[in-house]
């Protein structure tokens, strides 16, 4: 609708001449001279992608990691499936063999902070308030303090979250879903978004099998399903299984 | 609900351009956002709803086009539109494929106001 006259035509224009004819097949009286309280729109093509600040200022933080040759990775996971309790036992796994440091993102309090530290690595947590998410800012903000001259990997604990994670990108090498048994083998398929942007997806909490109606062959299906390729590991923080896989993993990108 | 950060980096882009135009205010927005995007346009039109409130932008419009998701195969070679959640080929059930469109997330066209005032003395 036109916001001048009212009319249904938008594909028309007004000049300022009270004696103007009107192009829209309707007249009528202009009682105003040139005080006019409205205004004439301009459409701007803007063609932008919504996320590009964050997307730069990410750009920016993987040229300062590969400068500094450290490899980021960007655990993500929906809330307890296990990301601390596995980067407790991976920091002391690789204390005094692979120099690391980590960030870890929580909507509310130093918890996760606090169960890591005293492993031989600088960590830093950031609290998100209300954000469901790390953004590539805060989380560049704080190489510097974190990032030690021998630190090779750098683990990015991201808020427990399947969904928010996976469309802001941090500047880390790549991501790294993970999935406990208890979720079901089912959830590559339920929430896609991650496991088709993770090259790698850890099936943690393998101790609980037995308890469980899991099939893992199903899941496994289900993770190629979503991502061709998708590299698995399978083990139990808990029990120890599987960890050697993973460290050694570990060792290799470092 | 990760749509409130994305409605407020909108905001604060719009606010930007407005600013540069010298423009009065903004009457609408068109913004693109493809289906694999991992943005829900009803939760991020109701993100806007809060996020402007008290601000310049109470009134403007938020146009949220879906943009439906394109598949191209490198198995069969075909451009399908898969019509699940997850991206597969729909003539040959590949997984091998390349994501043409439906990543998108996108602040497309802006439509400034300008103050009339301003276009004759």
């Amino acid at each position: 609708m036109c916001d001048e006259c009212g009319c249904g035509d938008v594909d028309h224009t007004h000049t300022n001449d009270p004696s103007h004819d009107h192009d829209h097949g309707h007249s009528h009286g202009h009682s105003h001279g040139h005080s006019h309280d409205h205004d004439e729109k301009v459409v701007l093509s803007v063609r932008e992608k919504v996320l590009a600040r964050n997307e730069e200022l990410a750009a920016k933080n993987r040229l300062w990691l590969a400068e500094h040759n450290v490899t980021a990775v960007n655990l993500i996971s929906a809330p307890g499936t296990g990301k601390t309790f596995l980067l407790e036992r991976t920091l002391e796994r690789l204390q005094g063999r692979v120099g690391c440091a980590v960030i870890t993102g929580d909507q509310q309090t130093d918890n996760d902070a606090k169960r890591l530290a005293g492993k031989g690595a600088p960590v830093r947590q950031i609290e998100t308030q209300s954000a469901c998410h790390l953004e590539a800012q805060r989380v560049g903000d704080l190489f510097e303090e974190v990032i030690q001259d021998e630190t090779r990997i750098l683990f990015i604990e991201n808020v427990g979250n399947l969904v928010c994670p996976t469309a802001f990108d941090l500047g880390e090498n790549f991501k790294i879903a993970l999935l406990s048994v208890t979720e079901g083998e089912d959830k590559p398929l339920k929430y896609p978004a991650l496991f088709s942007l993770a090259p790698v997806t850890i099936v943690t909490k393998t101790d609980l099998l037995p308890h469980l109606d899991f099939d893992m062959e199903a899941c496994r299906e289900n993770l190629r399903k979503v991502h061709p390729g998708m590299f698995v590991f399978e083990l139990s923080a808990k029990s120890g299984d599987g960890l050697d896989g993973w460290i050694d993993y570990l060792e290799k990108l470092g | 609900m990760h749509e409130l950060s994305i409605a407020q980096s909108i905001i604060e882009r719009v606010e930007a351009i407005r600013a540069e135009h010298e423009a009065s205010g903004i009457a609408s927005v068109q913004l693109q956002v493809g289906t694999l995007s991992g943005v829900d346009p009803y939760a991020l039109e109701l993100a806007f709803s809060v996020a402007v409130e008290r601000t310049l932008y109470a009134d403007t419009r938020w146009d949220i086009e879906s943009v439906v998701a394109r598949v191209k195969c490198r198995t069969c070679g075909r451009t399908t539109a898969p019509d699940g959640p997850f991206p597969i080929c729909m003539n040959c059930d590949s997984t091998d494929i390349a994501i043409v469109t439906g990543r998108e997330l996108m602040i497309d066209t802006i439509e400034v106001k300008q103050d009339e005032e301003k276009n004759h003395v």
